[in-house]
Parts: C-alpha cells; structure tokens; sequence
C-alpha cells in the first residue's frame, strides 16, 4: 500500500473471503494508520462508493501453524482434511476446527510450508494450547517473536524497519507489484523523477565474509576502500541477526544500485558500536529463493 | 451441526466482580454483537429492515433503540452494534454486516458513586440530564476506545475491545477505590 508520495505505507495481505467481501492484514504498528487511510480515501476522494470498514481484529484468536508437518497437524483437528491441490498456497476459506466455524489461510510470514487459523476469539486460550500441545507430540512446538525475525529475515521479508517510510516499491524491490494495467494511490508519485534508478538505495542481502561476525542494525555501509566518513556513505543495515540455518549473521539493508552490485564486497561500520565488517552484497532471500517450501 | 470440543472463556473470566464500598463493578454478557454500517443513502431502507425484523429503528447519534431482548447502540459514524440477537435477514442488503460478538468486553458498574468513578476516566460529561438512560457515547476510559451506555440513575455499560477488558477492571477499580477513599475520609 502507497502513500500519496509514492512511498511505502504498509506491507499486509487482503484475503477475499466472498464477492463484496475482504478481510485485510496491516503490520502491528501500521494498524491504524491504514484504517485512518481507508477512511480517510474513502470520505475525501469517492464516497459515492458503497464500501465500509471495521476492525475485526479483537474478535479473532489467529495462530500461524509452519513447518512441514503443517498440515499433518491441522489435518488432525479439522473437519475437511486439507490437500495441496485442495488449499494450496494462498488459498483461504471457511473450515470446522474442533466443532468452531473458523477461518484458514495458506499463507505464513515465515516463509515455511504454512497455515494461519482463526477462531472467535473466546475459544483462542483452548485452541492455541491444543495447537502447542500436538506441536510437541510431533516432535515441534510454540515459537517466539525473534525466532519468527530469524525466519523471515532469512527469506528476505520486509518489516518497518524496512519499510520506514522513506523507501518506494522500487527501493525494495516490489515494483512489479505495482499493476501496470490499472492506476492507484501513489503510482504517479512514485515515477517521478529520482524516485527510481540507480542513485536509489536499493534493498539488499549482507553476509559477513566471515560468517560468525557479528553485524548490527544501524550500521552503515561503505566502499572497501573508502574511509568511513558521511560523505562516502552507501547505504544502511535495517535488519540482523543469526541464522542457525545457514550458521551465518545475516542482514538486511539499502545499498546505492544494491541491485547491481550482488557479489561486490563492502564495509559495513557501527559507528556506535565499534565494529567494521566486510560483507557480501546478494540477493536479500538467502534461503529457498524459488519459495519451494511454502508451496510444497 | 458438530460438536464443539474447544473451550470457551468470556474476557474476563475470573477477574470479576469487583466491590469496593457501594460500587460494584462486575461481567456483562453481551451476547451476540454484530455491527450494521449502512450504505450511503440506504439508511432508511436499513432502518425499515431493522423494524421489520426486530422491531426497533436505526438510533440516533449517541442513542440506544431498546428492543426486546435486543438492542442497537450507536457506536459511531454511519455504524451501530446490535446486541442481544442474530442479524435477522435482509440486513446485509443495505449495509455491511460483522461479527463483532468475539471483539468486546462488556463490563457494568453500578451503586452510588459510579457517575463519580467513571468522572475520573471518561473526558465526556457522563451526568444526568447530559447523559440520561438510554443515551450512549463513543469515547474514552482511561484512553482505552470504549462504548459507554447508561442503564440507570446510577448503572453505567461500558465495552471495551476484549484485549484491554483486564487493564480497564484495573483502571476502574481504581478509581472505585479514590472514590470510596474521599468519601471515607469525609465521613460519608
């Protein structure tokens, strides 16, 4: 979603659950900016559209159920045992979870094979305790917010931290989501001139050469050879962290034409920290780039 | 029609009632809720539907329609909250229709004093005449979003959305406790 700038507003998803019917997901912290937005569309620029908004978030228990056993468990508690051809990725629709007329989505910001389940909110303790409880007899079980960052950092999903407000579609990477065939909020914006091409800093993967060094968000980036000064400045770090996957630090950041710069080695410098790393510039999903694991 | 084998739990099972001198601040069972948000122009249309199939109009800003059994609260622009029933049919043609029963905590606090102990939460003037039985107001206790409804000289609804149900027991239960505090100390 873009701001009338051109820039990024929020990332989320909207699931169309009947003909006149949509069901739209904000980041945490961009909740009510998007609804003031909606609202804030619809009122001032076509309210002669017959269209109407609430929140349902606090009447939902939602739990995302990832992993390769994903369905395996659901298939455990649901009315309508799930197939891939059945409900593949992306798929949503109404499901009896336990005797409850619940709510499915295939789809997961941890990049795995990977359901979210929604119940009225009144059966979530029940429901997210049974969930936990058949998680660990599968040999798995609850998962936290930083491992979920580990996860998605790994497959190069953005949060606001990449997102912060002064980045374009083009900056990380999604312009070809932006549909060429119709128009939309901020798409004249954004192809203004210096809103695209190579003086952007484009988002990008970092891996220290040395994969147990340990980088840090906030850092910033500069030319191998360059002195680490404001005026050769490429670029910042928005995301870090280690991934047992890879056993490697990995981060996310924006690098000046990042795009075109993918095996190049630069500095990255924590001024504050104390630290200079030379890393690897790449593509910012380090982990199934072809999303073979979500699909599967 | 399947068996439900997932428990249930109101919002704030346990944490109430409260009593602190002549308050009482305890659970309310909203029952069913679901929002009606008419369409532009078609707010009569709703309002006849509502007649029709429940036996009270759309309300005003800031009014509760009493039906039997049911009601319907203003909870805002162009929206209100039918409580205490299913939607009946024909709704959803003139208005968009959610399930809201999941979303809100419904807490009812009651006795002398009450008016004074919401007085220290609520920014709007929740006394009588200003605010009689029957009247409702989209607003504030304690900057958590709330719906206050009065349902007596001294009996006050107030819904809250279910995940801030345990912070405002803890606000206003504080407040119960200022309250009876000063009047203790007054002697009265």
């Amino acid at each position: 979603m873009l701001r009338e700038d051109g820039h990024v507003l929020d990332d989320g998803t909207t699931a169309r659950l009947g003909a006149e019917h949509f069901v739209m997901t904000t980041t945490t912290a961009a909740a009510g900016l998007v609804m003031r937005h909606l609202e804030f569309v619809h009122q001032a620029h076509c309210p002669q559209m017959a269209v109407r908004f609430i929140s349902v978030t606090e009447h939902w228990a939602q739990f995302a159920v990832v992993g390769p056993q994903a369905r395996a468990l659901m298939n455990t508690m649901l009315a309508e045992p799930l197939t891939d051809a059945g409900f593949p990725y992306m798929a949503c629709g109404p499901v009896d979870v336990m005797g409850v007329a619940g709510r499915l989505f295939r789809i997961s910001f941890s990049g795995e094979h990977a359901y979210e389940i929604a119940v009225p909110a009144r059966y979530g303790e029940a429901l997210f305790r049974d969930l936990v409880a058949r998680a660990e007899t599968l040999g798995g079980g609850a998962y936290g917010m930083e491992a979920l960052n580990v996860l998605r950092i790994e497959k190069g999903f953005i949060t606001h931290a990449e997102i912060h407000g002064r980045t374009t579609a083009f900056d990380i990477g999604m312009e070809k989501m932006v549909a060429p065939g119709k128009d939309c909020i901020g798409k004249a914006s954004a192809a203004r001139p210096g809103m695209h091409g190579p003086q952007r800093e484009q988002l990008v993967g970092l891996r220290p050469v040395d994969a147990a060094s340990q980088i840090s968000a906030g850092a910033h980036l500069f030319d191998a050879e360059a002195p680490a000064l404001r005026e050769n400045d490429q670029g910042y770090v928005t995301s870090a962290g280690w991934s047992p996957t890879l056993t490697s630090y990995l981060a996310l950041g924006f690098l000046r034409d990042g795009r075109a710069r993918h095996g190049q080695t630069i500095r990255l410098v924590d001024h504050l920290r104390k630290t200079d790393v030379p890393c690897t510039v790449c593509d910012p999903v380090f982990f199934d780039p072809k999303g073979e694991r979500a699909r599967g | 029609m399947p068996v439900v084998s997932l428990i249930a739990k109101t919002p704030l099972a346990g944490h109430l009632p409260v009593t602190v001198g002549t308050c009482t601040l305890a659970e309310v069972m909203l029952g069913p809720v679901t929002s009606l948000s008419p369409y532009r122009g078609r707010e009569q249309a709703l309002s006849d539907a509502l007649m029709a199939a429940h036996g009270v109009a759309f309300p005003a800003p800031n009014r509760v329609a009493q039906g039997d059994g049911l009601r319907l609260v203003w909870s805002g622009r162009a929206q209100a909250f039918l409580t205490g029933a299913a939607p009946g049919a024909g709704l959803g043609d003139h208005a968009a229709l959610t399930d809201q029963s999941d979303g809100w905590a419904g807490l009812h606090l009651s006795g002398t004093g009450a008016e004074a102990v919401l007085a220290r939460l609520v920014p709007v003037d929740l006394r009588a005449p200003a605010f009689d039985v029957g009247h409702c107001a989209r607003t504030q206790v304690q900057h958590i979003n709330a719906l206050i409804i009065r349902t007596g000289e001294q009996a006050f609804e107030i819904m809250v959305m279910r995940s801030f149900g345990q912070t405002a027991v803890h606000e206003i239960t504080e407040a119960m406790r200022g309250v009876n505090a000063r009047a203790a100390v007054r002697g009265g």
